[in-house]
């Protein structure tokens, strides 16, 4: 499910592997309004942006629970419990390897998608790669759709 | 292709079903991991279900307090794998579960490990 189905020569671009709109929050949003986000969405990272669309920083699922082990408060700044700036990003017409070797780097489990302006266009996480693999290392076995194309 | 066994990289983490939020807060934190399996505290070794970051998020969100006990948003839907099979067959597990940790079990159902869907990644492409 694609938001903008790529041509086949593209499928080793980031773009490709963009398969929903990102979720985002402002640079006010609480911690509460990040985590109800999450849970909304069942997703693991919501994306702080500016008022043209450019992130400014995330806060994850983890960054979630190692501030409230260390005590803070759900009324405290998204931001401020999360990742500001020094953001990973990847552009959608970057290859995807070089994005995967990122991600390992960092030990994150998302990239952010950005436009040549540096909007938000999506995020790619962990789980669309590993979906990805698992399609190319299975194969044609017949208890798996096969890969669309 | 490798085992799943050949992924499980620590003793699994666990908390017991009466154990609180904060305490799962605390030790998903405090040992770096995504999920803690809930054991009983009769029986340490079988697993009854699983709480993850995604469980605690879900509490939060509905302003659960955090003295909550763990029975009351952990996953008793348990999704278990042998040691024995293919990663790929994990892969496959977390994808149409959609869910990041699975709960590895000897064939007697004893609890041996948990593996994360980012040791599937590295595993698969390697």
């Amino acid at each position: 499910m694609y938001i903008n189905p790529p041509e086949k020569k593209d499928m080793d671009k980031v773009g490709a592997f963009v398969k929903r709109q990102p979720v985002t929050a402002t640079a006010e949003a609480t911690l509460l309004d990040a985590v109800k986000l999450m849970a909304s969405h069942n997703i693991g990272l919501v994306v702080v942006v500016d008022d043209a669309g450019r992130p400014v920083g995330v806060v994850s699922e983890r960054d979630v629970i190692r501030a409230l082990a260390r005590g803070a408060q759900l009324s405290e700044k998204a931001l401020d419990v999360g990742t500001k700036g020094n953001l990973l990003v990847a552009k959608a017409e970057e290859d995807i390897y070089s994005a995967v070797k990122k991600m390992r780097e960092r030990g994150t489990r998302h990239i952010l998608v950005v436009d040549d302006a540096g909007r938000l266009v999506g995020v790619v996480s962990i789980r669309d790669l590993v979906e990805d693999r698992a399609l190319k290392a299975i194969g044609d076995k017949v208890w798996w759709p096969p890969p669309e194309e | 292709m490798k085992k799943v066994g050949e992924l499980i990289r620590r003793t699994p983490i666990t908390v017991q079903p009466s154990d609180t939020l904060l305490d799962v807060i605390d030790k998903l934190a405090q040992h770096e991991v995504g999920a803690l399996v809930v054991v009983s505290p009769a029986e340490q070794r079988r697993p009854l279900a699983v709480i993850s970051e995604r469980d605690v998020v879900k509490a939060l969100a509905m302003r659960m307090p955090l003295t909550t006990p763990v029975e009351a948003f952990m996953s008793t839907r348990l999704i278990t794998i042998s040691p024995e099979e293919p990663v790929d067959k994990a892969a496959d597990l977390m994808i149409t579960n959609n869910i990041r940790h699975l709960v590895v079990v000897d064939p007697d159902g004893s609890l041996r490990g948990v593996i994360s869907i980012r040791d599937v990644l590295r595993a698969l492409r390697t």
